[in-house]
């Protein structure tokens, strides 16, 4: 997972699994959490990411990558409006992947602190569960059994909210 | 389903593991009813829906009693929680604006920042917009009365304002009364401005202006100005973009000393005054048919790009220049500081919209444009007289100068239409399958299947429509930029197993129909039979 430039500097992260990814400065910058440790200098040649897995990181790297090469949008609002929809494809395009790696990528991202793949991983989820039933939607989002309410605190709920099921 | 719960097993539930925020967040994107029904989901979320700070509220024509619904939401909230945003899309015809005030009022008292109102059926929204934390406000097909001396809204922190299809009745001093707002978008909006005669009859006034000092990014679309002379008085305007299809006669005049950025998009060249206008850099003009007698407004507008670096021009102005070469010629070139200059065309480049290439098979990819490409006539455009170029380029030799030829220009368009169809595609096959999951899901799914099959027929998207679509797509891969090919291929394959996945799946359910169908049939012949 090497870059093509050589000249511009390089950061290694490590994912969980101990597989390593060397990026370009540039691209760990879309990292908000990154950013703050190569600022605050306490980030080593390698950064450790220890609740990440590869397969994921490596979703990451490729989402940030993208959105590092694509201009920003600043208050110059001087910007392509082919760049916006190429990034506007691109990001739907990434978000079509399963749920289990989608909810991966998002806490990876909250983690992370990259603000735009967070918008769009929770606008994917949500785009995911709309429309559907309270049992569809705890298989999509694997909602934990020992969570369930009980059989009388999910009629005490119907009950008290009764005026917002038809 | 015996895999569907091996899988439930062995995962996590991550989501329920999740900090508040990215829950509300989550469900910020979802209307405030549903988010309600989720309160039987788990512990976790029986009490979210009281405490999200984004609120998302929709009804559609049929909903009645929709204000007692909003109370009740509004009621059920822990009080003590700000909101941060708040969505009304409200269609309902009973009452819409009890609804839309009781949100108001919950909204302002709880120190919303963000707030959109699209009402169907509600003529004006209320006066009295007072809010010292809103920052973002989006109206939607509304009206607006500034009065005359009457002060309607006040908000002191409003950062961004978005006019959809708003009618603005003595609206100028509205905008100058919004002091910190530094951006502004109007789309698709009508302005009257009237003013009264000495025997105090309403008049239609002869201007229409912008004033407000904080402004750094100005969008004017499709608007409907109904004046004489537009001003815009903005010191620190850094971005103007200006859209317009409809005909305006009037006169824009723009005074805006920072201003660096200017796009124009419309049909005629427009009458407009840059004088207050001297750091523009980037500067496009995208005017697909400009006037023979308005060239000189063009060599006027040119006059006031002295610090202009990086410029784009439809190919159209810079033909209409060099048939005009009593303007240009001996003229030194307007732009001393010019780094940079495109020419593209813009004629004979309209493309049909993606409704309608989902639903006819292409022959060619030209097809997709509304007219056919005359080679011979473009080749003559594209020639460049010396005096025009020596006039655009000026004696600097290190100006980049590019020029998309017609070709290049349909491969973007193709590649821009080929992205927008596989996007389309894939919208129909998630709703495919979503449907077809749906009505799998279902324990007596066989019971509705017969229903369910004549709702599909009425859909029309069946197997003929969606492969018509990928064949429109395969059609212009084969002519899209060459740099996006790999990409686009790649994924027109994943767009293509899906196809198949989900065809496989209609066709399943088609030949189950039958069975019922034949069982049903037979049977029914039967009882004719006994009966006889």
């Amino acid at each position: 997972m090497s870059t093509s430039s050589s000249s511009s500097k390089k950061i290694v992260l490590k994912s969980a699994d101990n597989e390593t990814f060397e990026i370009d400065e540039i691209v760990a910058l879309e990292s908000q959490a990154i950013k703050n440790m190569i600022e605050d200098e306490c980030a080593d040649n390698v950064i450790p990411l220890g609740n990440i897995d590869s397969k994921t990181l490596s979703k990451i790297i490729e989402y940030c990558k993208k959105h590092a090469e694509s201009p920003k949008k600043d208050d110059n609002a001087d910007i392509d409006e082919k760049a916006v929809e190429d990034l506007k494809s691109f990001d739907a395009e990434f978000a079509k992947v399963d749920m289990p790696l989608i909810q991966d990528i998002l806490m990876a991202a909250n983690f992370l602190n990259i603000d735009n793949l967070i918008g769009l991983m929770c606008r994917t989820i949500a785009d995911r569960i709309k429309g559907k039933t309270p049992e569809e939607i705890r298989k999509i989002l694997n909602i934990n059994k020992n969570d369930l309410l009980s059989p009388e605190q999910e009629a005490k709920a119907r009950e008290e909210n009764s005026w917002a099921f038809d | 389903m015996e895999s569907g719960t091996t899988i439930l097993d062995c995962q996590v539930d991550r989501l329920s593991n999740l900090p508040d925020d990215l829950i509300y967040k989550i469900l910020s994107y979802v209307d405030i009813k549903y988010c309600i029904k989720l309160s039987v989901l788990s512990s976790r979320w029986r009490f979210i829906h009281a405490s999200m700070p984004n609120l998302k509220f929709s009804s559609d024509r049929k909903t009645s009693g929709y204000h007692k619904f909003v109370k009740h939401v509004l009621s059920a909230r822990n009080n003590k929680i700000d909101v941060s945003s708040i969505n009304m899309h409200l269609r309902t015809r009973e009452n819409p604006e009890f609804s839309v005030n009781r949100i108001l009022k919950y909204a302002f008292s709880h120190n919303v920042q963000q707030l959109t109102i699209n009402v169907e059926y509600y003529a004006t929204p209320p006066s009295w917009l007072i809010s010292k934390s809103l920052k973002h406000l989006t109206l939607i097909a509304t009206t607006i009365d500034g009065g005359f001396d009457s002060l309607p809204w006040d908000l002191p922190a409003l950062t961004t304002l978005h006019l959809h299809h708003v009618r603005l009745y003595n609206c100028s001093s509205l905008l100058a009364m919004c002091q910190n707002l530094k951006n502004l978008t109007l789309e698709g909006c009508e302005m009257y401005v009237h003013e009264y005669d000495d025997d105090g009859y309403p008049t239609f006034s002869k201007g229409f202006t912008i004033i407000n000092s904080q402004l750094r990014s100005l969008t004017l679309k499709k608007v409907e100005w109904n004046v004489g002379v537009v001003y815009v008085d903005t010191p620190q305007l850094k971005s103007l973009i200006l859209l317009d299809k409809r005909k305006f006669s009037g006169k824009l005049t723009i005074s805006a000393r920072d201003l660096t950025y200017l796009r124009i998009k419309g049909t005629n060249f427009p009458k407009l005054s840059l004088d207050g206008c001297p750091s523009l850099e980037k500067v496009d003009l995208c005017i697909s048919y400009p006037k023979k007698k308005n060239v000189h407004r063009i060599s006027d507008v040119f006059q006031c790009l002295h610090s202009v670096k990086s410029l784009a021009l439809s190919l159209e102005i810079v033909e209409l220049l060099s048939t005009s070469e009593e303007v240009i010629s001996h003229q030194p070139s307007p732009f001393p500081s010019l780094q940079s200059l495109k020419i593209y065309p813009l004629q004979g480049l309209k493309t049909l919209d993606v409704p309608s290439l989902t639903t006819c098979q292409l022959k060619s990819s030209l097809k997709i444009f509304q007219t056919q490409p005359d080679v011979e006539q473009e080749a003559m455009k594209i020639k460049l007289s010396a005096e025009v170029t020596n006039y655009l380029l000026g004696s600097s030799s290190n100006v980049t100068f590019t020029m998309v030829s017609h070709e290049e220009a349909r491969a973007i368009k193709i590649t821009k239409v080929a992205y927008r169809l596989m996007a389309a595609l894939w919208e129909i096959l998630e709703e495919r399958e979503a449907y077809t999951d749906t009505k799998r899901a279902n324990v007596e799914w066989k019971k509705t299947l017969a229903d369910s099959y004549c709702e599909d027929f009425k859909r029309q998207i069946g197997p003929p429509q969606i492969f018509r679509i990928l064949h429109n797509i395969k059609l212009l891969l084969a002519k899209v930029l060459a740099s996006k090919r790999v990409e686009m291929q790649a994924r027109f394959s994943r767009l293509y197993t899906k196809t198949k996945t989900i065809v496989d799946k209609m066709i399943v359910d088609m030949k189950d129909f039958c069975d019922i169908q034949q069982r049903f049939f037979s049977g029914y012949l039967d009882e004719i039979a006994l009966s006889s």
